[in-house]
């Protein structure tokens, strides 16, 4: 194939998405329609993820040092527990800032606890991040092994109630996104063979008059492509503007207690999935639709 | 040229629609393959097309066994045959021009071959002003030029004819087998298969009836014995 015959198929991909008119809108609209969708699915589930991780990486364990350990045996316990696999941060929370924090907790009945920092009975401690809740255990148990350390707060309990919810969420979101898939394929392959079907004479014609599978096929792929292209333009708009619009309606209900992902930091991913998959679909679309046309 | 030797096509729900068919055209012969509905004539062409395969027996193309003709080699065999059909077959969303170059683009043809062979064959069938029309903008009888023209341009050895007078008015009709006949007496083969009793008795060119899938008759003469 060279440059001539390219530019033909391209004019000819063209010429007949222009010539088919109702139906090239018709199959705009219905693949757009799924990309939308498809587009809105990429977004819900990279909140859910960008959640999840968030809840992840804020939930911390507290390693409590021996009270009465020097300080630069503390600092050593300190450099230990950085060097733990599945160590994500360690922060050291001194003696005092525990205090301060109990007598928050205390709130109205902090009085109770006036006089006490002079002899505070609270240890220092590390709040160590990980970066796999899942391997807690393991983790805890190296960190035991470090001498001077009198306990490992863990909050078990809810460490799994969490890792199965985000778990939970994340296969439901898989799932429906395999179902969607399914979905989307299959609207867009019939509306692609609605459009094959109604030229299939042409295609017979092509073959007797003597042009190959690849003649035949490649402007109604470079067709496909066409549609699949304006499809994930026209999608891309509709969903930024809508995510937009959630965003600003989120930010105004919610304040900053919900934080979404801003658009910046998906619409490279949305522009690759959506303008990939809107092509792939156009393209294969077209070719798994005319093969049973071309076997003439 | 064209060469059956022995064929039979039986389809799949047992009709024999040829049988033990045997006749050699050819070059530059002028046949007719004459019969009534349902004797086989169509399936001759189908069989020359390849869109069916006999059940028994060999035929030749312009040396080439169809037999052992393989799915990727059809393209190619195809272009060395021009097609005309009784429902003309021309491709509805482009032109006149278009609808013939689009045969000169399977060849890879360059852009000035088109150009030059375009309007050549156009003026062959006496339609170069109806270049830029769409097939719906023309006549029957100017479609079936149209598909004599895209038939021709790729100057093939062999023309095969189904029914090309079929939808067509008695003078059309008549038209049409005058540009056959000037397509023949350039050296082209011809194989019309037709009804039309009228142009086969005038023209007087080799007949072959087929009746009851079995060749009956083959003989210079008119579309009968009587004639």
């Amino acid at each position: 194939m060279n440059v001539r015959s390219m530019s033909y198929f391209l004019q000819e991909g063209f010429r007949s998405f222009w010539i088919n008119g109702l139906m090239s809108i018709a199959s705009v609209v219905t693949v757009t329609l799924c990309l939308v969708l498809f587009g809105i699915y990429l977004l819900f589930s990279a909140n859910v993820n960008h959640a999840a991780d968030q809840l992840e990486n804020s939930f911390e364990i507290r390693v409590h040092i021996t009270v009465g350990t020097p300080g630069d045996k503390v600092r050593q316990i300190g450099e230990q527990i950085k060097a733990i696999d599945n160590v994500g941060g360690v922060v050291f929370f001194s003696k005092a800032e525990a205090f301060e924090e109990w007598k928050t907790q205390f709130e109205d009945k902090a009085a109770l606890l006036e006089g006490m920092e002079l002899d505070n009975p609270l240890p220092d401690a590390y709040k160590v991040t990980l970066e796999d809740l899942t391997a807690i255990d393991a983790t805890i148990a190296e960190i035991n092994k470090i001498q001077n350390i009198s306990s490992v707060k863990n909050y078990r309990e809810t460490i799994d109630r969490l890792v199965s919810i985000t778990s939970v969420v994340r296969n439901i979101s898989l799932w429906f996104m395999i179902f969607f898939a399914l979905i989307s394929v299959f609207i867009i392959s019939n509306a692609i063979r609605l459009t094959v079907f109604a030229r299939r004479r042409e295609v017979n014609i092509m073959k007797f008059v003597g042009a190959t599978d690849l003649f035949i096929s490649l402007p109604f792929t470079i067709e496909g492509i066409i549609i699949g292209v304006i499809s994930a333009i026209l999608s891309l708009l509709l969903v930024t503007e809508g995510y937009h619009y959630i965003i600003s309606y989120v930010a105004n209900r919610f304040g900053s207690d919900v934080s979404l992902l801003k658009i910046r930091d998906v619409i490279w991913q949305l522009i690759g999935y959506v303008s990939g998959l809107g092509v792939t679909l156009g393209a294969v679309g077209s070719m798994i639709s005319l093969r049973r046309h071309l076997h003439v | 040229m064209v060469f059956f030797n022995h064929v039979t096509k039986q389809y799949d729900n047992g009709i024999v629609a040829l049988d033990d068919v045997n006749f050699f055209v050819d070059k530059g012969e002028f046949v007719f393959i004459v019969g009534s509905s349902g004797a086989g004539k169509s399936t001759i062409t189908k069989l020359i097309l390849c869109e069916e395969h006999p059940t028994g027996g060999s035929i030749l193309i312009n040396g080439i066994n169809l037999s052992e003709l393989r799915h990727r080699e059809m393209p190619c065999y195809r272009r060395q045959l021009g097609m005309v059909f009784q429902d003309f077959r021309l491709l509805p969303n482009k032109s006149v021009f278009d609808n013939i170059a689009f045969a000169m683009h399977v060849r890879s043809a360059t852009a000035k071959e088109i150009r030059r062979g375009v309007p050549n064959v156009l003026a062959m069938v006496g339609l170069s002003a109806k270049a830029k029309a769409r097939p719906n903008q023309l006549s029957g009888g100017e479609q079936q030029r149209v598909a004599l023209a895209r038939a021709m341009v790729n100057n093939p050895p062999v023309l095969i004819a189904d029914e090309p007078t079929g939808n067509l008015d008695p003078t059309t009709a008549e038209g049409i087998m005058n540009i056959l006949e000037d397509i023949n007496k350039r050296g082209t083969t011809v194989i019309t298969v037709t009804h039309a009793q009228d142009h086969v008795n005038r023209m007087k060119k080799r007949v072959i009836e087929i009746d009851y899938g079995k060749i009956v008759r083959d003989e210079i003469g008119g579309y009968s014995n009587e004639c």
